[in-house]
């Protein structure tokens, strides 16, 4: 009877100690992607094949910009691995975790797997079965096996010699679009009006005091909303829907901008209705003749903000797209930065030559008003198509990641 | 032949246009040119029936209205008024 009990506890050893040391062996590794991220489609490809070349490893993959579930999962796991950033593909290997993917993140990986230890903690697991695990952990700021090097996008530029794409992409979309944005005619009439009535001053320091600081807080109030929604897109940007909301904005607007070229083939200053031109002018006119220089400037100022401030319910299509541009991209906030202020920069840049000349010269010149119609034409494509790619592959946008 | 035109310090398109009539001025002195801003001369700008956009030329043969161009135009299409409206270029 003894014996048969050995035996049949022996049997019993030898039917779960393969199950046992299966499940040891298993390498856990989560993906967390989006659908459409060019991005996460080649990692999905490289994973297929360290699949077949580590059998170990499990591969379970998550869905975040369309499914909000996946996606709070993703956020939960981020805050106990204390990651900050907000992107896909987000790989997480029992406590590494690695943002992104090119080459070099390709080889962290392998290596990973190649080295696993059984004994580490698998986090995601932990978040999975108890999801407020680590709801009070403090954030930390990493950077290790975060890598956004593309080394595959370098070309040869004549002068310049070997540039990476991905990094001047950025660049050039913001003076494109920064000047595409300056020749949106909404503020200008007011600048104009504003610089005929600078040029009866006697005082020329004065009026460049007035005329700058009409053009520095226009430029100040640009920044600020752009800052604001950047901050806001980051958050957001990660969920689908919202991105397909922006993308729809982005058709209407980038429609309307299309049909008002098409629609008015004649170019030439739309009369302003008289209301508000006689109320400009007597504001204008009562800030430039104040004695005061600080009451003049506080006028002015004034001034500035609340027009932008129309100008940006006017033509906040082009803003809106580039700062959602940026959000999806990978930069520090340094580069976020210089990005907002180089398209502040070239959307002021037809105001600035205008005023300087004016000021120099002591005559009003003006651009012509093609300009402003092709200025729908261009800005009009742009936010159509970027509408379009936000739709079916927002991976096209993502230049720096 | 008398030449009206309409603008304001607030268009740039009028502003361009100046730039382009002061040429075809200086070498078309037989025709009469006159110039309104449509803010300091409301009433009679309003009396022209201008419409909704700047800059308007009016082309007249005494009172009588020739014809008139409306918006910005190259120098091209100026002269091509004139040309048509009983100028010589």
């Amino acid at each position: 009877m003894k014996r048969i009990g050995k035996i049949l506890l022996l049997m019993l050893l030898a039917f779960l100690l393969p199950s046992v040391v299966k499940a040891e062996e298993k390498i856990n590794l989560y993906l967390f992607y989006g659908e459409g991220c060019p991005h996460c489609a080649s990692e999905k490809e490289f994973l297929q094949n360290m699949k077949t070349k580590y059998p170990r490893l499990e591969i379970h993959e998550y869905e975040t910009w369309y499914n909000s579930e996946n996606n709070t999962l993703m956020e939960r796991v981020k805050k106990a691995v204390g990651d900050t950033n907000n992107y896909v593909p987000y790989t997480v290997i029992g406590k590494s975790s690695f943002t992104g993917y090119n080459e070099n993140i390709a080889y962290q990986l392998e290596e990973k797997i190649k080295n696993y230890n059984n004994g580490e903690e698998d986090i995601t697991q932990k978040v999975i079965q108890n999801p407020d695990a680590y709801k009070d952990k403090k954030p930390e700021i990493k950077k290790e096996n975060f890598d956004t090097d593309q080394k595959e996008s370098t070309v040869v530029v004549p002068f310049l010699g070997k540039v990476d794409a991905k990094t001047v992409s950025l660049p050039i979309l913001a003076v494109i679009i920064g000047v595409v944005d300056g020749f949106n005619p909404c503020a200008m009439w007011v600048l104009l009006l504003l610089i005929s009535m600078l040029l009866g001053m006697k005082n020329r320091k004065r009026m460049w005091i007035l005329g700058f600081s009409f053009l520095i807080t226009s430029a100040l109030v640009y920044l600020l909303f752009m800052v604001s929604w950047l901050n806001v897109a980051k958050l957001v940007t990660s969920i689908g829907m919202v991105r397909i909301l922006i993308a729809v904005v982005a058709l209407l607007a980038g429609s309307i901008n299309l049909i008002s070229f098409f629609r008015h083939k004649e170019d030439g200053c739309d009369i302003v209705s008289e209301g508000k031109r006689k109320k400009m002018f007597a504001k204008i006119k009562a800030f430039t003749s104040e004695k005061s220089l600080v009451l003049a400037l506080l006028g002015i100022i004034t001034l500035a903000i609340s027009v932008n401030l129309v100008e940006l319910a006017c033509s906040a299509g082009l803003p809106l797209l580039f700062t959602q541009v940026l959000a999806m991209n990978d930069l520090s906030s340094f580069q976020y930065g210089l990005y907002i202020v180089l398209y502040i920069l070239f959307f002021l840049l037809d105001d600035i030559i205008i005023f300087t000349i004016a000021m120099m010269s002591f005559k009003l010149t003006g651009f012509s008003t093609k300009y402003s119609k092709y200025s729908h034409l261009i800005g009009g494509l742009l936010m159509f198509i970027m509408g379009i790619l936000l739709i079916v592959n927002p991976g096209i946008l993502m230049f720096n990641f | 032949m008398r030449i009206v035109r309409i603008g304001a310090i607030w268009c740039p398109g009028c502003l361009i246009m100046k730039n382009r009539w002061s040429t075809i001025e200086q070498k078309n002195q037989e025709h009469i040119y006159e110039e309104y801003d449509y803010d300091q001369e409301e009433e009679y700008c309003k009396s022209l029936q201008i419409g909704s956009k700047l800059p308007v030329v009016i082309f007249f043969d005494g009172e009588k209205e020739l014809g008139r161009l409306t918006g910005e135009k190259t120098e091209k299409e100026l002269y091509k008024a004139l040309d048509e409206y009983g100028g010589k270029q």
